[in-house]
């Protein structure tokens, strides 16, 4: 469960093994022109000034299209031509497999099917979010992904509440929060009391009977199971993201984060009681 | 199954993880935990002290992160077998860095233990037909 690449799923489900997927991403490799290239290719950029932009991107975390206007090298229209050309014309790992033989065309179309089938789940629109946010595509993906992942996860139903600035957070016993940086950066805080955190951990991690037991005795283990979750769901939104050319980065899940000027979402949940908190970093 | 137990390393910063990991691998007939890493660095400790046939090891790690530990890994043992755990599994790019680095399997969080499970199987059937040649 949880945002997939295709030949992640293939994997899964038995149908080639790791071997076939690393031969599949070398023809990709090999056949797929990064934007720079078909810059060059197209004649808008000569090959010294793609050696430029992609020399400026060794001292900066940004990408080649970004870097190459900022440059003054290309224009944003430009930039948004050739990543729709290098969409259309990109070898995707299914049709890579296919040609490489390890896979039937018609069956590649039945598992794509089923891979879409699943992965509906986690399409998201645009939501509304307070000012602060109000650009931060992470953050309306992750309001997005949360009351979905938390239902399959834990079987918990939520509905999130209006967002109020973050000066009164409730005093629940388990607090711990995942930065993530890059493109966008965010802090995402889940908060909750013990009934809450102990159902979300035990889920995510499939503990019953003594390990149940031992975690409702242990309120780090507690934090610990509900900081995974948390990685689950910042790295699906994350994942998310990336097929809009937005690439971020996670940390490990901390707890007791700083959570002044965040905005605070009140959570009606079906277990216990908790609240969300997101920050722009 | 009766012969040679898949001797497996898990890497993981997170406790709840490891137990989970712990208890699925415990599970099966064909493996057992050897040891127990918590970030990168330990991992690549324990690889080479313990040996293991396989590594089961989380990607988003404090300090050494498991992408980089994967690159070391297999850069001083290159037929240890290595399965990543990813809760940023939808992320294409780490997931193909993964494979291209040598991963055999990228497993998406929360674990699926059936597909642990299936995993650890075939692991152990490939030890056990490497062990009879």
């Amino acid at each position: 469960m949880g945002v997939k690449f295709f030949g992640q799923y293939l994997i899964e489900q038995g149908v080639i093994d790791s071997d076939q997927i690393r031969a599949a991403l070398k023809l990709m490799g090999e056949e797929n022109r990064n934007l720079g290239e078909l810059a060059e290719a197209g004649g808008i950029l000569t090959a010294e000034e793609a050696a430029k932009v992609n020399a400026q991107q060794r001292y900066c975390d940004l990408p080649f299209g970004k870097l190459a206007v900022d440059m003054g090298l290309l224009s944003e229209e430009q930039i948004e031509y050739l990543i729709g050309f290098q969409e259309q014309t990109r070898l995707r790992v299914g049709h890579a497999l296919v040609r490489l033989g390890f896979l039937p065309n018609e069956r590649l179309h039945q598992l794509l099917v089923q891979y879409e089938n699943e992965q509906v789940l986690f399409r998201i629109g645009n939501l509304a979010l307070p000012d602060g946010l109000e650009n931060n595509l992470l953050a309306s993906t992750v309001l997005g992904l949360f009351p979905k992942l938390l239902l399959r996860v834990a079987r918990i139903g939520v509905q999130i509440g209006k967002e109020q600035t973050a000066d009164k957070i409730p005093d629940y016993p388990v607090r711990i929060a995942v930065a993530v940086t890059g493109d966008m950066r965010l802090l995402i805080a889940l908060l909750g009391d013990e009934e809450f955190s102990l159902q979300l951990a035990c889920a995510t991690a499939n503990f019953d009977g003594p390990r149940l037991e031992a975690a409702r005795q242990n309120p780090v283990l507690l934090a610990d199971g509900v900081g995974e979750f948390l990685n689950v769901l910042a790295g699906n939104a994350m994942g998310i993201l990336e097929r809009k050319k937005i690439t971020t980065e996670l940390a490990s899940p901390h707890c007791n984060p700083e959570l002044d000027s965040g905005y605070l979402f009140d959570l009606a949940v079906s277990v216990g009681k908790a609240a969300l908190v997101l920050k722009s970093l | 199954m009766a012969g040679k137990k898949l001797a497996v390393l898990l890497v993981d910063d997170s406790q709840t993880v490891l137990t989970q990991i712990e208890k699925a691998v415990a599970a099966s007939e064909d493996a057992e935990v050897v040891g127990i890493a918590s970030n990168g660095a330990e991992a690549i400790q324990k690889a080479s002290e313990l040996k293991p046939n396989l590594v089961i090891m989380d990607i988003v790690m404090p300090d050494i992160d498991g992408l980089a530990a994967l690159r070391i890994l297999l850069a001083k043992q290159p037929k240890m077998r290595v399965a990543m755990l990813s809760s940023v599994g939808g992320m294409v790019s780490k997931v193909e860095e993964a494979f291209r680095l040598g991963a055999v399997q990228v497993l998406a969080k929360p674990v699926n233990e059936e597909i642990l499970g299936a995993l650890l199987t075939q692991e152990c059937e490939r030890l056990r037909s490497q062990s009879s040649n």
